[in-house]
């Protein structure tokens, strides 16, 4: 994003500038062009008081008659402008004295007028006027047009890069209050969470287009409100209208099992019955509780906890467990680490992964854990020695519902077990995923979390 | 005991009601939050079992409402919710336990009576039952004169047997209390500890298990 803004300003000062450069070379190029048209209407007007002094002269004109007919006039005018006569051959018959030792370039004469630098003298602006005897060369200084054009120059030469660094600074001047608002509603959008679903921005009065996005922005999160809610409201809804059945059922079920008046004959049916239910209940919360992390409506409430207490606290109870099946479990590495997690939820998909792997390890089987802290990840590793799963299927196994072995040999609660830990695991940021062993027949389940740094 | 049942579904009312009274509870059922503030204005009762989703109401503003009267009859809230966070807002608010549906009756009474237990229990540093001696302090415990090691887990189970001597402790109460459990472990990690504490107990010529299994509940320490 900064780069982006500040880009923005960069581009503004360059139109900016370029705008001002062009506008103040224009007029300058202008004024420069007037100043050249006067001074050229200036020498026309006075080649035509020294042509008719000129015209006065009785043939064949010299230098002597020239001098005579011209020098009162060159005189007067010699502050301003510089003579010189010469026949058409070229051969100069009249130099005003103010020239000195110069002497003006030939021109083709007519309207032609040149501008020519004799250094002692500067820069001239030379006419030329034809008679069918002489030819009358008129010229005036540009001294003060230099003056001019060099102070305007300096200035311009100045006034660029001051412009620019202003218009940088007024740039970012206007970059700031502009993006303003756009930075409080960023603080707004992100403070507002699940949690406070019902926060909004605060919309500046007014109908401008920061005051639009406001107000779109706030829309949005009213949608997002409104499902949320509606998730919420549904899973509490179904939870009432399924549980409390099932209560009903559990509680004569029970009643009956505990009924010294049940015929034998019935007491394995009825056994079935409650066993269905309990499972039947267990299922229905397990999808509640997909339901409510697929909407983000299940609280997590993480802590920076240390993987190695958490991981050796889960073995000692996975060893446990294990060994009343008669089948092992290692941890067989347990790297130092603290993470933000959410115990409960975390140790939920521990036991689901070990519930796995504790049902589909061959008598004798060991089950081993490694969790390790490296590359800002915490991985947790799960390899046990069953079957392992066909390869084509590896994708599948997280899905709900999703089950490789037959129902009856998985045994109850099986079928949303993986899908439960990928839910749980994702709302962590992290991720998780399977393959089969290459030493050997099993499966690895591997899922990993963040680790925390300001830990 | 004088129990009072808030419970709008008339099913699950009518079957608790008549298994209190089965076991010689007084129990007194009414269907709304209406009908609460009612009953509650004209006796006294030891504990109230507390619906949340009723018809006028929901059980958990009613339960804000008595203890911001410092109203401290006993609280079990019985309730379809199984969010974790319903359950810390209801123990929060001053519910005294906190039972999901669908639950089992054998459940809903050890849970009735361990409340009733709580309420007169006193705090004590040294526990003993049946010659099993549990010190809070040296965190030591003492069978017939010897010292027997406990892991951190078995140490907090023979704590809470010891703690309801002769009273039934439900799977769930177990796993709440030791595993700070919210939910089903999927797993007998409940049966498995209880049958390695009572391997670490077992005296040589005891026949009967200490910890006795109750048919679908749990266990009970005799």
């Amino acid at each position: 994003m900064i780069p982006l803004r500040t880009s923005h300003v960069v581009f503004y000062a360059a139109v900016v500038t370029l705008t001002v450069t062009l506008a103040v070379g224009f007029g300058f190029w202008f004024i420069r062009q007037q100043m050249l048209t006067g001074n050229d209407f200036l020498l026309d007007a006075e080649s035509e008081e020294i042509l008719a002094r000129i015209a006065q002269i009785e043939p064949p004109i010299n230098a002597d008659k020239l001098e005579v007919a011209l020098k009162e006039h060159t005189q007067n005018d010699q502050a301003l402008f510089y003579f010189q006569v010469h026949e058409p051959a070229g051969k100069v018959i009249y130099h005003s004295p103010n020239l000195g030792a110069e002497s003006l370039t030939d021109l083709t004469g007519g309207l032609d007028k040149r501008t020519l630098n004799l250094p002692p003298l500067g820069l001239l602006r030379v006419a030329e006027y034809h008679t069918p005897a002489v030819h009358v060369q008129i010229a005036m200084s540009l001294r003060n047009f230099q003056i001019i054009n060099d102070s305007f120059v300096r200035v311009f030469l100045l006034g660029v890069p001051l412009i620019a660094v202003v218009s940088i600074g007024f740039g970012l001047a206007l970059r700031k209050s502009t993006l303003r608002p756009v930075r409080l509603m960023q603080t707004a959008a992100r403070r507002i969470s699940a949690s406070n679903l019902s926060e909004r921005i605060v919309v500046s009065p007014g109908s401008g287009e920061m005051a639009d996005l406001a107000r779109m922005l706030n829309e949005m999160i009213e949608r997002l409100e409104k499902s949320f809610n509606h998730a919420k409201r549904f899973t509490a809804d179904v939870s009432h209208e399924l549980m409390t059945p099932l209560s009903i059922i559990r509680l004569h079920t029970e009643r009956l099992l505990n009924d010294p008046e049940l015929p034998a004959k019935y007491h394995h049916s009825v056994e079935e019955q409650l066993q269905e239910t309990l499972h039947l209940a267990d299922t229905l919360e397990r999808l509640l509780m997909l339901a409510r992390a697929d909407s983000s409506a299940l609280s997590l409430k993480p802590q920076s906890l240390s993987t190695d207490d958490f991981m050796g606290q889960f073995a000692e109870d996975a060893q446990l467990l294990a060994e009343s099946r008669g089948l092992k479990v290692v941890l067989a590495q347990k790297d130092a680490g603290a993470a933000n997690f959410d115990q409960g939820w975390l140790r939920q998909v521990l036991f689901n992964l070990l519930s796995n792997a504790l049902r589909f390890s061959p008598p004798d089987g060991t089950i081993t854990f490694y969790s390790r802290c490296a590359g800002g990840k915490w991985t947790v590793e799960v390899w046990d020695e069953g079957q392992g799963v066909p390869p084509a299927r590896l994708s599948e196994i997280f899905e709900r519902f999703v089950q490789i072995t037959p129902r009856s040999e998985a045994g109850a609660g099986a079928g949303l077990g993986l899908a439960i830990c990928k839910s749980i695991v994702e709302l962590h940021r992290g991720q998780i995923s399977a393959h089969n062993r290459t030493d050997r027949a099993g499966l690895v389940v591997t899922f990993s979390l963040p680790l925390d740094h300001a830990g | 005991m004088k129990i009072l049942l808030v419970e709008d579904d008339r099913k699950i009312g009518q079957f608790v009601k008549k298994g209190l009274e089965e076991v010689s509870y007084v129990a007194v059922w009414v269907r709304s939050c209406k009908e609460a503030k009612e009953a509650l204005a004209a006796s006294q009762f030891d504990i109230i079992i507390l619906d949340i989703g009723l018809p006028d109401g929901s059980g958990l503003e009613l339960l804000t409402e008595w203890r911001g009267k410092n109203f401290a009859t006993q609280v079990l809230i019985l309730s379809a919710r199984h969010e974790v966070d319903d359950k810390i807002a209801g123990l929060n608010l001053g519910a005294d336990d906190y039972l999901t549906k669908p639950f089992s009756f054998g459940e809903l009474l050890a849970r009735l009576r361990s409340l009733v237990r709580r309420h007169a229990s006193q705090k004590k540093t040294v526990l003993e039952h049946r010659g099993i001696r549990l010190d809070l302090l040296t965190r030591e415990v003492v069978i017939d004169g010897g010292t027997v090691p406990l892991t951190q887990r078995e140490f907090a189970l023979l704590e809470l047997f010891l703690q309801n001597p002769a009273r039934v402790l439900t799977r769930t109460q177990i796993a709440e209390r030791i595993w700070n459990c919210h939910f089903d472990m999927e797993t007998n990690l409940v049966d498995v500890y209880v049958a390695k504490l009572r391997g670490k107990l077992r005296r040589p010529n005891e026949t009967e298990p200490l910890f006795q299994s109750v048919r679908g509940v749990g266990y009970k320490f005799a």
